[in-house]
């Protein structure tokens, strides 16, 4: 089963006046997005989506994206609606929005994982790897 | 793949009806795992391909081939090819 999960704020909630979708800088409530096609089951009130920090001394452009590390997060699911399809044709078979209220705890900070590279972050084309592969090699020295 | 480490610790006794019962707490550890992609699209692909959790996606700073990060919930391994699972039990 396919989900598009959003995690959203109340109105008015915690930290409502600074965020904003970038592109447009306008306002938006939405905390976090999660595309699941596991199988486990949608949050139930209680989970928290996770929060994803930057630790600038700690990064390196060489092996994080933007966040160094990541915890569990300030916000915590309140309720949950669930919206699927009436005729399952589409992208998602259930849309889930998670209401979330601000509820901050003290949780440790852990390093991102390490960065994994296969032929499916080429998206299967397996010339496109290879040749990355190729340019990962040091050069022999003569 | 499992998207939650987890372990069940004993931690007390308690007394039912005269009688000693351990009670016990399960610890559920949180995972993440991250997968390189050369686009954003590709993060859902991977997602819906493997059946993974994609929580999250993030542009990297400089590379100019492996543009983004997928960020998935749990330790998501690619699946091994069938001969390399055959050599292993060689």
């Amino acid at each position: 089963m396919h989900k598009y999960i959003i995690f959203q704020a109340e109105p008015n909630a915690e930290g409502w006046e600074n965020r904003k979708l970038q592109h447009t800088q306008t306002l938006t409530r939405i905390l976090a997005e999660h595309w699941d096609s596991s199988d486990k089951p949608i949050p139930e009130p209680g989970y928290r989506p996770l929060e994803f920090i930057r630790v600038e001394a700690l990064h390196d452009p060489n092996q994080h994206a933007h966040s160094t590390h990541y915890r569990k997060g300030d916000w915590e699911v309140a309720r949950v609606e669930t919206y699927t399809p009436d005729v399952p044709m589409g992208k998602y078979d259930m849309v889930v929005i998670c209401y979330c209220k601000y509820s901050p705890i003290n949780a440790s900070l852990k390093p991102m994982p390490e960065r994994q590279i296969s032929i499916d972050s080429f998206g299967g084309d397996e010339a496109a790897y290879k040749q990355w592969l190729e340019s990962q090699k040091e050069p022999a020295e003569v | 793949m499992t998207g939650w480490g987890s372990r069940v610790e004993r931690v007390a006794l308690s007394e039912v009806e005269g009688e000693s019962k351990p009670v016990y707490k399960i610890i559920v550890a949180i995972y993440l795992s991250r997968h390189a992609a050369t686009d954003e699209g590709k993060c859902e692909v991977m997602s819906r391909k493997y059946g993974w959790a994609l929580v999250g996606v993030e542009k990297t700073p400089d590379d100019p081939v492996l543009k983004v990060d997928c960020v998935f919930e749990g330790k998501t391994e690619f699946p091994k090819p069938y001969h390399e699972n055959e050599k292993e039990s060689d």
